[in-house]
Order: C-alpha cells, then structure tokens, then sequence
C-alpha cells in the first residue's frame, strides 16, 4: 500500500483555487521533489497536507496507509506520522524549546498508549541529535526558534523531525535562506534521516537543494497542477529551461 | 431623601453605638455615602464598569464573624478576617520586628485612614461608615517572614467590609501576602491603606479567588517615602464582578516601584483593574504591567493613570495593558492615561487587545500537540514574560498556583 496517496486534490482559500486536480502517490523509502515557481501552489500542499486551517478541500482526497487524512485535524495528521518543516518557522516567545520538544514527543507517546518519557533519557536524545546538526545547547534552552537565524530556524526543523520521526515528512523550501555551509549542514541532517521507513516530499523551487537531497522522483508544479514527472534529471531539465519552458509545453 | 436600596445600611449606622472607634471619620464617611450613593456611569471613574446591578440589591453590612470557610488556612503569621471582621482565635502571633493591633487603639495607623483618596471614593466611604474594628499592622524591622492577611468571605445579602491600615517604617522590610476568597452572592469591599517608609522595602502578593456569584469592590491606597521600595503581584479570577484599585503616591526621591497585575476571566465575569500613579518628586522608576486572558462573554477593564508633578523629574514611568481575548464574545476595555507637568521624564503608556495567533497555533499542533494543550502553552507563553521577571519567590508562589488553576480549568473545558 501506498504511505501517502495524492487524489485528484482540489483546494481553495476563500473564493481562489490554488490545486486543481493533483495526483501523486509516495511510498515508503521513497524521496519526491516537487518544484514550482512562485505562486504555483507549492506551500498550499504542504498546507493542505498537514491541515492548516483556512483551506477548504473541495474536491479529491489524501491517504496515509489507505485511510482519508481529511476529517483530521493538524495535530492527529502529525500524531499520525506526517511532519511539516516549515519554510518560516514561526517564533513563539515564552514557550520554552524544551518543553515544546517534549511536549510534542509525549503527545505521540500518549496516542501510542506508551508512558511520558523519561526527562533524563529525552534531555540525552535532545542533545544527541542538537549535536549532529551543530545545534548549541544555548539554542535548546530559549523559547522556541526566538533569537535564532535563518540557518538555526531550518537546523531546528530537522531536529524536531529527528526528535519525532515522522513517517511522511514534507520539507517546504527548506533551501530557503540558507547559504552553502548551512545547507550543506541541513541537508546532511535530512539524509541522515532518510530510510526505508520514511517518505519524503521535498518542496523548492530550485534545483540546488536538490544536489544535497537527491530525489527519486521530481515533479514540476504549475498552477495547481504537476505538469510533468520524471526522475532527478527533470529537475536539472528546469535548470535550464526555466519553469516557462514547461508552460509553454502544457 | 435617602435611596430606598441603603435602607439596610442606613439602619446599620442607625443602630450603631457611638463607642465604636473613629467616629468622626465614620460620620463623614457615612454621609457622604448616604448622600452620593454608589457610583453612577455617568462617573467617568466607572464608566467601564457598571455597578446598576449591584446598586440595586440591599446589602446589610456584616459586624461579626459568620459560618465562611474557615478551612486550609495558610501556615506562619496570619490575620484572618471573617466578613470583614478580625478574628483573633484563628489569626497566629507576628513574627519579630511585626505587630498586629486594632485601629481603634493606635491613632498613628488610624490616622492613615485619613485620606482623601479613601474619603472621596463612595465605595471607601461605605466601607469606612460601616467600620466595626479594623486593623493594623506594624513592621518596625527587617521582617523575612512573610504575614498573610486571610480573606473569608460568605452570604448572600450581607457585604463585608474589612478595613486595615499597614504601615512598613523607615528601613524597614516586610512581606504581605493577601488571599480573598469567598461563597455566596454578597459583596466584599476591602479596604487597605499602606505607608512605606524611607528606606522601606514592601513585598506584596494579593489573589482574589472569589466565588463566581460574589462582588469584589477593593480600594487600596499607598504612600511611599524618599528611597522606598514597592514590589508587588495581584492575581485575580474570582467574583461575578471586582474591581482592584490602587491609588499609589510616590512622595519622595529615588522610589521603585513595580505592580504586575493578573487577570483571568471567564463566563461572564466582569474584571476592572483600577490603578493611579502619582509621581511627586524626581528620579522614581514606576512600572505597571497588567496582562489579562478573557474568554466567553467575560469583560475585562484596565484604567490605568499615570501623573508626573511638575517637581517630579527624571520619572522613569511605564504602564503596558496587554490583554488576551480566548473567545469572540469577550470585550477588553482600557483607558492608560498620562498626565505629565514636568519636562524632563521617560514615561510610557499602552494597551493591547489580541487573540491567539493562528500560526502559533498551527505550528504547535502540526507537531502533534493537541489543540487544548497548544492554547494552553501560548496563554502560558502570553503570561510568563511577566512572571518570568519576577525574582521574588514568596510574592511568585502566592499568586502561581492560582494562575495555573484557572488555566487548568479553561483546558478541560
């Protein structure tokens, strides 16, 4: 069975269509790309995957395990398995990192019927995983993503999805804002995490994430709809050509 | 002619024996009461907070202690005072340096009373006419040991009037931590007067927990001297309708002062915070925060009030209203107003009116945190940069548990 199946996904914000028809299935071990230019409803998905409010499904249907994601809110959606790293991490003064970690980690284990971890062990696993992605200890004990750079803000992504080992994680323009030592550090924190177990669905528009996170499948988004599939050798395709080469293709 | 809704009171002075302490203040008070009545929304000190309802029912003033609760009461020094009135069988002994006493029998503390702040107040006024004893305490030292003033209040009809004044000398150090709570539709109008001395440090933690159906009308009033310090913390989430006023006068050089106050209000509760700063002389620090979470239909007004003298320079004043709203049908008044004579000060004033952000939210659940347990995380995160910077743990563990009870209720509701 599929981990995650895309059908013929229809959504709008108020009165505006933003994906009108998409198709795509990802199984397990597997890394899609999907790239887009700006406006192309790039971010919508990934909204709409982990249900954000404010997007209105009309018409299609998302499945994890063969089982309709719809009528779930954002949090059994990620209690479920799928995680979002956000493009802008939002900063929330007075709410400690550590607690939100743990927070985030015992709400799983709840739902799993498991106790509240142990906060020896979780203070260790925290620090374990902050270390493999040159996350400072300083860094863990603010509030959350408060005071933190760019580079910091995505690092702190990726330790969360460590922390919480999604099934279907969902990377939306993690490249953003990064430079090449930071990137280089994101995404070897993001391979580290890749396995058979896990599906990916890394967002960006352009294709230098992808030199550091390579996909196995890429698909071109535009206007709501994904144009063209193939394998990483579209993504240099855009390179390129640009996006209007597809375009002017469909 | 008198309103027929003081009837009970009227009798009350009526019958009163001309014994009792403080008569002349009494009689003024009183009369001015009488004449004036409750306060109207017309007046423009409550024009926020209606007291129609109130003012229509007819209380009959309590003079001796009733069957409150008088359970769990807190361990160390305490005064505890029933309907209004001390009783010395459930109060303990001062610790050094502290001293308890009636007004009747101190003039120094009854003359603290004096006070047009209290005397031009028609609220005070009720309180002062109906005066049974009224206590005082002293602090002559440095006193660690906290003194817990014990608020008991029960009945439906019946209003109580506790009166106290609390007078902190020159050098001295004390630590006052108040608690009201009570059952019953009835009022309680407390009223405490302060006089920090020179040199003086005043640590102060006041919770109201009032029952849902009950009027909380409380005036306190404070002078501070040359080099005075005033920390203190008021917690509130009880009572049908309260108001907390402060009326505070800084009337020496080099004074600090920081009041935090916290509001928490559900239903259809109606929560005022009420505070006057007076700045009379030069290079006093003044900081007023006030955070307040509303939900349901709830209403919460913050007044605030600062005035700098024309002698008053280098005032460092600062008051921010920072109000939370959990619901659509709850309302957030706020009136901050500065009132400035002097040239040279740092003086800044605000109110905000906000909700929970939805990407806050969002971005919490979206790592599997319930949506309960993410609200409850961001009102948490709204109140701790306040309660964060409070360094003093006696003043910080007498108002937290009270916060972290309502929040506990709003979550399972």
């Amino acid at each position: 069975m599929a981990l995650l199946e895309i059908k013929n996904l229809h959504a709008r914000i108020g009165d505006v269509e933003i994906l009108k028809g998409i198709n795509l299935t990802i199984n397990k071990g597997e890394v899609h790309a999907v790239m887009g230019p700006n406006g192309s409803g790039k971010s919508t998905l990934s909204y709409v995957l982990t249900g954000r409010n404010g997007y209105e499904v009309t018409d299609g249907d998302i499945l994890l395990d063969g089982a309709s994601m719809l009528e779930m809110q954002a949090d059994e959606r990620a209690r479920a398995g799928m995680f979002l790293a956000f493009q802008y991490p939002v900063e929330l003064p007075g709410v400690g990192g550590m607690s939100f970690l743990r927070g985030a980690v015992n709400a799983r284990r709840r739902d799993n019927g498991e106790d509240e971890i142990d906060n020896i062990e979780f203070v260790k696993m925290v620090r374990a995983k902050a270390t493999k992605l040159s996350i400072k200890d300083d860094m863990l004990k603010r509030a959350v993503n408060v005071g933190f750079s760019g580079g910091e803000k995505k690092r702190y992504e990726i330790l969360q999805m460590a922390m919480l080992e999604p099934r279907m994680a969902i990377l939306d323009e993690t490249d953003s804002g990064l430079d090449v030592d930071a990137l280089k550090i994101v995404s070897e924190g993001v391979n580290a995490l890749r396995g058979e177990n896990i599906g990916m669905l890394v967002i960006t528009h352009y294709q230098r994430l992808l030199d550091h996170i390579i996909p196995d499948f890429v698909h071109i988004l535009s206007d709501g709809k994904i144009l063209k599939s193939g394998n990483k050798s579209l993504a240099l395709e855009v390179e390129k050509t640009g996006y209007s080469g597809f375009n002017d293709a469909a | 002619m008198m309103p027929h809704n003081l009837s009970k009171i009227h009798d009350f002075l009526q019958q009163r024996s001309a014994s009792a302490p403080l008569t002349t203040m009494r009689s003024m008070a009183a009369k001015r009461f009488i004449d004036g009545g409750w306060p109207k929304p017309s007046d423009e000190a409550w024009r926020f907070t209606n007291l129609n309802k109130l003012s229509a029912r007819d209380f009959a003033p309590v003079v001796a202690g009733s069957n409150a609760d008088t359970n769990n009461l807190p361990k160390g020094a305490r005064v505890v005072i029933v309907n209004g009135v001390i009783d010395m069988s459930l109060s303990t002994a001062m610790p050094k340096g502290a001293e308890l006493v009636m007004l009747g029998d101190d003039s120094g503390l009854a003359s603290l009373l004096d006070d047009d702040r209290l005397l031009e107040h028609s609220v005070a006024c009720f309180s002062l006419a109906v005066l049974a004893s009224g206590f005082g305490l002293r602090f002559t030292g440095v006193v660690t040991e906290p003194v817990h003033l014990v608020y008991r209040n029960s009945g439906d009809d019946t209003s109580s009037h506790p009166v106290g004044a609390v007078m902190i000398e020159d050098h001295a150090t004390a630590t006052v931590l108040e608690h009201h709570s009570g059952d019953g539709e009835g009022l309680s109008a407390p009223i405490l007067v302060f006089d920090i001395g020179k040199g003086a440090s005043f640590t102060h933690a006041r919770v109201q927990v009032e029952g849902a159906s009950r009027h909380h009308l409380a005036v306190s009033v404070m002078n501070i001297a040359e080099a005075g310090r005033y920390h203190g913390l008021s917690v509130q989430t009880g009572g049908v309708l309260s108001r907390n006023e402060n009326h505070i006068a800084l009337n020496g050089v080099d004074i600090d002062l920081t009041l935090t106050t916290i509001y928490l209000a559900k239903d259809d509760q109606v929560m005022d915070v009420t505070a006057v700063v007076d700045h009379q002389m030069p290079n006093c620090i003044s900081r007023q925060i006030v955070r307040g979470v509303l939900d349901d239909g709830a209403k919460g007004i913050f007044q605030g009030k600062v005035i700098v003298a024309r002698d008053a320079q280098k005032t460092d004043g600062n008051q921010m209203s920072r109000a939370l709203l959990l619901s659509r049908k709850c309302e957030a008044d706020a009136k901050p107003e500065l009132e400035i004579y002097a040239d040279d000060v740092v003086c800044s004033h605000g109110a905000t009116v906000g909700e929970l952000d939805d990407d806050h939210l969002f971005y919490l659940m979206s790592r599997g945190i319930p949506k309960p347990d993410a609200r409850q995380m961001l009102i948490e995160a709204f109140l701790s940069d306040v309660l964060d910077d409070i360094d003093d743990i006696k003043m910080k563990n007498h108002g937290q548990p009270t916060i972290d009870a309502w929040l506990t209720v709003l979550k399972g509701s």
